[in-house]
This record gives C-alpha cells, sequence and structure tokens, in this order.
C-alpha cells in the first residue's frame, strides 16, 4: 500500500499582475515534498513565504505554472480526492447571521452527508471543538477563536483522510491552543494526516512530525523535528555557590547559584578544571538544546 | 448538494433589499387590485371602473383610466427591470467573494457546476416571485373582470424569465472579469437601455449595421412580446431564438474564465 499523501514536485507558482505593469510575482520555486499518512506535517514560514499558495495549489484553488502535485496519487486539478479532504482556510470568515449549526449543515450538505448522519457529524464536531453550547445563536456573536474554533470543525466534518489547517491556532487564547493541539494529535493517532501552516514555533514544536521551512518560495530546509533539532555543542553549568568568574563563561548569578555557558565541549572541560582547582563541584551540567525559533531564524537567515 | 447549494443561493437572492422591495411592490400592487380597484362589466365590454371606492369611470374617463393601467403596467416594467438588475447584477461577485467558496470548491464541485447552480438558484428566485405575482394578480384580475383567461399567467412569467435568464447569465461573465459588484451592476443596466436602443435602431437598416445589433441580446423584441401580452392579450410576434445564444454564451465563457482563476 502507498503510503504517500501528498507528493509535490518541483512546484512552482509565478503570479500575473493584472493591468499595464504585467508583473510578475515568483510565489513558489522549485518545492518538492512528500507527505506521508498520519503525519503531522507544519509548513513554516514567515508572513508572503508562499505557504498559503502552496496549500490552496493542493486544494486546486489556485493553478502551479511548474512542476506537478497529487492528493492520495491523483493529479490536484482532478475531482477524486476532493471527499477525501478538509480544509481550514487562512481566513476563516462566515455568514454573519448564521449559526455554527446552519454553516456546518450546509457545509456537511454539500460535501454529501445528509439525515441522520448529517446531524450526528454536526454535533460530534461541535463537541470536538468545544461550541456544542453556543452552537444556535449567530456567527456574528462570536469570538475569534470561536470562529476559529468553528473552522476546524467544518474541517473534519466530513471525516477526512487529510486535514489541511492554515494558521490553525491564530487568535487562540492559551486554553483554546492547548485544546487544538490535543485535536490535531488526536487526529494523527487515527490515521488523518494533518498539513497545518503556521508561523507561531513554538505550537509546532510542540505538535508536529516533520517540518518543512519555506521561504521565498522554496523549501529550505525540510526533515523530522528531532533531525532539525540536533543537540547543540552548548552545555549550561549551574553552581550551587557564587563565584566570581570571568565573562568568558557568561555568569549569571541568582540568589546563592551561578549559572555559566561554554560553547563547545573542549571548553566545558576547560571549565570543570577551572572548577576542580577552585574547589568547587557543579550541581549539573547538561547539553542546551537548540530551539525551532533559532533553526528557523538560522535557515532563512543562511538564505537572506 | 444541489438543493443545499440551490436553496442557499435562492435565501441570498431572496435577501437581496432590491428584491425585497420588488417584492413589497408586487404586494401592494396585489393589494391595491383586490380593494382599490373595481370593474364593471357588460357581457365582454368593460363599460366602468371604480377606484378607491370613488365613483366609477365611464365613458371618457374609463378612456383615460385605461390609458393610465397601460402606463401603470409600462412603468411598472421599468421599475420591475432596473430592481432585478439592481437585485442580481452583484450576485457573481459576491460569489467569488463568499467567505465559504474555497471551502466549498475542496468538496465534490466543479467550479463549473457551482457556478451554473448559482445562476440556476437566481433564475429559480426570479421564478418563485414571479409566478407568486403573476398568479396572484391574475386570479384577481380573473375574479373581478371574468374575462381574463387562466393561460396569461404564463406569458406573465416567461416575460420576466427571459430577461432574468440573460441578465444573470451577462452578470455572471461581467463578474468574473471585473470582480465590482457596482461596475457589474451599471454595466447591465447599460446593455439593458443601450441593447434595447441599438436593437430597435439596427432592426430600421438592412446594411451592416445591422451586425452591431447582434452584440446584445433582442431585449427589445422580448419586452414588445411580453408588454404586448400584457396590455392586448396577446403577443405580436414571437420570441426571438436567438435569445437563447446569449445567455448560454455568455455563461459558457463565464465557466471557460472561472476555472482559470486563482482564488
Amino acid at each position: 500500500m502507498n503510503d504517500s499523501v501528498i507528493h509535490i514536485e518541483r512546484l512552482g507558482k509565478t503570479y500575473q499582475q493584472g493591468g499595464f505593469s504585467h508583473q510578475r510575482i515568483r510565489a513558489l520555486h522549485d518545492v518538492t515534498l512528500e507527505v506521508k499518512r498520519g503525519e503531522i506535517v507544519a509548513i513554516l514560514g514567515l508572513n508572503g513565504a508562499g505557504k498559503s499558495t502552496l496549500v490552496k495549489i493542493l486544494l486546486g484553488l489556485v493553478r502551479a505554472t511548474e512542476g506537478r502535485a497529487a492528493l492520495f496519487g491523483e493529479p490536484v486539478n482532478g475531482n477524486t480526492w476532493k471527499d477525501r479532504v478538509g480544509y481550514l482556510p487562512e481566513v476563516f470568515r462566515v455568514p454573519q447571521d448564521q449559526s455554527a449549526t446552519a454553516i456546518l449543515c450546509f457545509l456537511g450538505a454539500i460535501s454529501g452527508l445528509n439525515g441522520s448522519r448529517l446531524r450526528e457529524r454536526v454535533e460530534e464536531c461541535l463537541e470536538i471543538v468545544g461550541l456544542s453550547n453556543v452552537s444556535s445563536r449567530k456567527a456574528k456573536t462570536y469570538s475569534k477563536g470561536m470562529i476559529l474554533r468553528l473552522g476546524i470543525a467544518q474541517a473534519i466534518l466530513s471525516e477526512p483522510e487529510l486535514v489541511f489547517l492554515d494558521e490553525p491556532t491564530e487568535g487562540l487564547d492559551p486554553v483554546g491552543k492547548v485544546d487544538i493541539r490535543n485535536l490535531l494529535m488526536n487526529l494523527s493517532q487515527r490515521g488523518i494526516t494533518v498539513v497545518m501552516n503556521s508561523h507561531l514555533l513554538s505550537e509546532v514544536e510542540y505538535v508536529a512530525h516533520r517540518v518543512a521551512i519555506l521561504h521565498r518560495g522554496q523549501v529550505r530546509r525540510e526533515g523530522k523535528l528531532s533531525d532539525l533539532l540536533p543537540d547543540s555543542s552548548r552545555f549550561v553549568v549551574e553552581l550551587s555557590v557564587q563565584l566570581d568568574l570571568p565573562p568568558r563563561w557568561k555568569p549569571v548569578t541568582v540568589a546563592n547559584s551561578t549559572r555559566c555557558e561554554v560553547e563547545t565541549v573542549q571548553q566545558l572541560q576547560e571549565f570543570l578544571g577551572f572548577l576542580k582547582s577552585k574547589g568547587v563541584e557543579p550541581a549539573s551540567v547538561r547539553p542546551e538544546r537548540s530551539t525551532l525559533e533559532e533553526v528557523f531564524l538560522k535557515y532563512i537567515s543562511d538564505t537572506q | 448538494m444541489i438543493i443545499a447549494y440551490l436553496g442557499s443561493t435562492v435565501r441570498q437572492t431572496l435577501l437581496q433589499p432590491a428584491i425585497i422591495f420588488l417584492v413589497i411592490l408586487q404586494a401592494a400592487t396585489v393589494v391595491f387590485f383586490v380593494f382599490g380597484v373595481s370593474f364593471e362589466y357588460r357581457g365582454e365590454t368593460l363599460i366602468s371602473i371604480s377606484l378607491l371606492g370613488m365613483e366609477p369611470l365611464t365613458g371618457h374617463g374609463l378612456l383615460i383610466a385605461r390609458q393610465s393601467f397601460d402606463h401603470f403596467i409600462r412603468l411598472g416594467w421599468e421599475v420591475f427591470k432596473f430592481l432585478l438588475i439592481i437585485g442580481i447584477a452583484p450576485s457573481f461577485v459576491e460569489l467569488l467573494k463568499d467567505p465559504l467558496l474555497s471551502i466549498v470548491l475542496t468538496k465534490k464541485i466543479s467550479r463549473a457546476r457551482l457556478m451554473l447552480m448559482r445562476w440556476c438558484g437566481i433564475v429559480l428566485s426570479v421564478g418563485i416571485i414571479q409566478a407568486l405575482y403573476a398568479t396572484s394578480m391574475v386570479l384577481v384580475l380573473l375574479f373581478k373582470t371574468s374575462v381574463l383567461s387562466v393561460s396569461f399567467i404564463i406569458p406573465v412569467i416567461l416575460g420576466p424569465l427571459a430577461y432574468v435568464i440573460t441578465f444573470a447569465a451577462l452578470a455572471c461573465l461581467l463578474g468574473i472579469l471585473f470582480e465590482h459588484a457596482t461596475g457589474v451592476t451599471v454595466v447591465v443596466l447599460a446593455v439593458n437601455y443601450i441593447g434595447a436602443f441599438v436593437e430597435s435602431v439596427t432592426q430600421q437598416t438592412e446594411s451592416w449595421v445591422r451586425l452591431i445589433g447582434y452584440l446584445f441580446p433582442p431585449l427589445a423584441t422580448t419586452e414588445k412580446f411580453f408588454l404586448d401580452t400584457m396590455l392586448y392579450g396577446s403577443p405580436d410576434g414571437i420570441l426571438p431564438e436567438r435569445l437563447v445564444v446569449y445567455p448560454i454564451a455568455y455563461l459558457t465563457l463565464a465557466i471557460l474564465l472561472f476555472r482559470q482563476k486563482d482564488l
């Protein structure tokens, strides 16, 4: 069985501006990516990096000008994959005079659900995103976070095998973010593939199995989080005493303890020798891990 | 799926302020004819009309009243067209700006089908309004005059529908091209007025100028067909066959453009 859900090969998109200028804007260039069943893949990038264009091409909303893309082995400009996909757009707006239930019933009916099955799914999805108690209120009374939850509910309404979420936690409060994070992990456990666009790196770090860093329309780095976040050679040494240390160890004294940073294994050995000569035992020595933010900044600054 | 989308389009169309206003005007007209007008016949000849309980108009007064009815019908028709265009012309720009469009298009529904369903929904909405209006008016007049035939309902529905079918298709094409609601409304209004003028002028000649008339749908001929039926009970001539070509051409072009459009 082929496990590939998304296959993207040398994909490119150049927008042609209208008017007299005929300006061409290259939104994507030579993007190649593979997503397997059950993965949560995050596409990271600054605003305007091409994340939404990529997702829109995959959903057939925007036409690629180069390369090819397939969902479930079928070209994206076909129709066969359509009942297997859910989508939360970056800007999710709803008719203001309709309730969450009415909006979901409409989208469910468009997806081919009907009768009791439609009602069941609408109730289930509202329950999952925590909107059951406000489902009959008109959308104009909803907060930004509630609208986003409604967006996620509609994305999973037809029990899709693949869900695209464009900025799914943007505008949510901390509790909402945790809820969505748990929901994403739950979807993944059920074998549903999730592709999420985000620039909230801390969120991505919690849930994504793999990350693709998109910058100026190109994938700069792609891989598993564990590959992208290698243990760095930097070490943090904590001492339970106050000690007068040279600035090269970057000492920070708080109350009766001191925290130092060393950049290499060689420097660590040197520093431990120095402490021994002073008769001081370190309270702890641990390697410092790079954050996704550091990795992200590194890749986008390397290629500026 | 089709019912859900058609239902949504019909609902959106009927909630357009211009369409609501049109329905109010039609309802007021029906109420006026129910309570405000009385006809007196001798055999099949109208001998007097009484308006709002006033003294019945006979002789010269009756002639003036009949002319006023003709003017009322012509004015009503112009108001109807104007409100109709204002009500339906922005509909396809709204489709492109519909917050749920990108989601709907990820469902198993093609762009062509979506656009045709939108067009059908608009035609259906106006069909429903016009069917209700025509039926009520004809029943009222049938009851009050007893000389009118029920078959009169059909042209009263078909005339406006011919307009809606053409205007909605044109608005669809212009909406996809320009994505600007006011611009589309202005152009459709212009086609309505200029097109009718060009058609009537070019029909007078046999030279190549006649070809210019083919750029516009034959709305003046359609209007004449419809108004003749309304005013004199039967049309002079038949609906022009080429009327069907225009909506088909507009919709085909609109679908081709919509399929290429990045959303």
